[in-house]
């Protein structure tokens, strides 16, 4: 089973350091083979909306950059972990470069699902993708906010996205958060 | 003379909905001696950064005009909100436009509360949110070039800019006339795989390729 770690905090985040390697060792003992990709570390442009990944190269981005790899990477994981700092509610500019770019894995076709509009698959398979929003101190608000947008991207992905938020504390409770998120895993 | 300034998050700059939607809006307010500027976001962010915080400062309302991205905001207006979030700004007041592609306004309820969000940390004066479904319907046109279909979205925009004017928060009545859906979900469907199809056979792409699996 493959996992990968996107971790979109910067290099001297290490709160966030300590929360990625604490995920991975998770990981590692449930037996994945896990990939960590850092994303300050790669190239990747931003989506211009043009669409040719759907209408001119089906399943490819204009882009040919690092983010072309993420993508290929992450549609034949079987598990997707994110990591980001939460920005007023939302995924950090980093982890959004890589989520605005994986919209070619989609069809552009329109079907109804529980009477709302979402895109048809075009592959078969999805990871499972679990996020984790790190936040420095509680905040209610934004708290709440970023658990609506993850809910909002589960209706939109076939329910494979699910997370939480944790506040930055003690290891011990660290671990604990992310095992309990982990139980995902397990629901078949 | 009040300065408002549109922030078109659209990295489509020109020939994008979130800049028609904001301009129909700065046109009306510049005959009323409002003093309106337009920048496009993601080519400022990377290349002119000082003159965005400058255009910022000298504006006592932003309009942030954006297209829905994976629910929420575009990556590059998400690192606008975290540049800004290391500046200081002065209480300006601040609104928001988000449109979607699909026909159902409702998607956008999150990215707009992350909008708010910021605007209350930021210590802005937020005004309110639009959200407006079917946004790629417009392909360029203005509101008013689409005849009965855009009856009630003009009807909600112009109170909007009347709210503007008199210096008020957005009523919730405009918000719901703006929402409302353009055209029927199924129609908007149907209109929309077909056009997938035709421009599918025009560019001669297979179009259910699965290149990476
Ligand atoms: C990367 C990407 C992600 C998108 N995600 C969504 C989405 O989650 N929900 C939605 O309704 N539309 C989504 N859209 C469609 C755009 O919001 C829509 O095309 C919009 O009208 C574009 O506005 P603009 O012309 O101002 O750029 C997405 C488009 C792109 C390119």
């Amino acid at each position: 089973m493959k996992a990968l770690l996107l971790n979109s905090s910067s290099h001297d985040d290490l709160n966030m350091e300590l929360i990625h390697d604490i995920t991975k060792k998770i990981l590692e003992e449930k037996n994945f083979q896990v990939e960590s990709v850092m994303i300050e570390d790669k190239e990747i442009k931003e989506c211009r909306g043009c669409f040719n990944c759907w209408l001119k190269t089906p399943g490819e981005c204009i882009h040919d950059d690092e983010g072309r790899i993420i993508t290929k990477t992450i549609i034949n994981s079987d598990v997707v972990i994110m990591l980001t700092p939460v920005i007023y509610g939302g995924y950090s500019s980093k982890m959004k470069l890589v989520l605005d770019r994986i919209i070619p894995v989609l069809l552009p076709f329109f079907k109804k699902i529980k009477g709302e509009i979402h895109h048809k698959k075009r592959y078969k398979k999805y990871p499972k993708v679990i996020v984790v929003g790190m936040m420095n101190g509680e905040d209610q608000e934004s708290s709440e906010i970023f658990c609506e947008l993850i809910k909002r991207n589960a209706l939109n992905w076939y329910n494979s996205f699910t997370g939480d938020t944790i506040v930055y504390q003690k290891e011990a409770k660290i671990k604990k958060e992310i095992n309990e998120l982990f139980k995902y895993l397990e629901v078949k | 003379m009040e300065q408002v300034l549109l922030i078109n998050g659209s990295p489509k700059n020109k020939n994008s909905t979130s800049l028609m939607l904001g301009q129909y809006i700065l046109r009306k307010l510049s005959k009323k001696n409002f003093k309106t500027d337009t920048i496009h976001l993601l080519s400022m962010l990377n290349n002119n950064l000082d003159e965005i915080f400058e255009k910022i400062s000298e504006s006592d309302l932003l309009i942030l005009s954006f297209p829905l991205y994976v629910d929420s905001l575009p990556s590059h207006v998400m690192k606008f909100f975290e540049v800004m979030s290391k500046n200081n700004l002065k209480h300006q007041k601040i609104m928001a436009i988000g449109n979607c592609g699909f026909p159902e306004s409702f998607h956008i309820k999150t990215a707009l509360k992350i909008c708010k969000n910021f605007a209350e940390k930021k210590n802005l004066h937020w005004i309110g949110g639009l959200a407006i479904g079917a946004g790629p319907m417009f392909n360029g046109r203005s509101i008013e070039e689409m005849g009965f279909l855009t009856r009630k979205l003009i009807q909600g925009f112009n109170m909007v800019v009347l709210s503007i004017i008199r210096n008020e928060e957005i009523k919730d009545d405009a918000k719901i006339l703006v929402s409302r859906k353009v055209i029927p979900t199924w129609a908007y469907k149907l209109i929309g795989n077909k056009s997938f199809k035709k421009v599918a056979k025009m560019n001669n792409i297979k179009i259910y390729d699965t290149p990476y699996q």
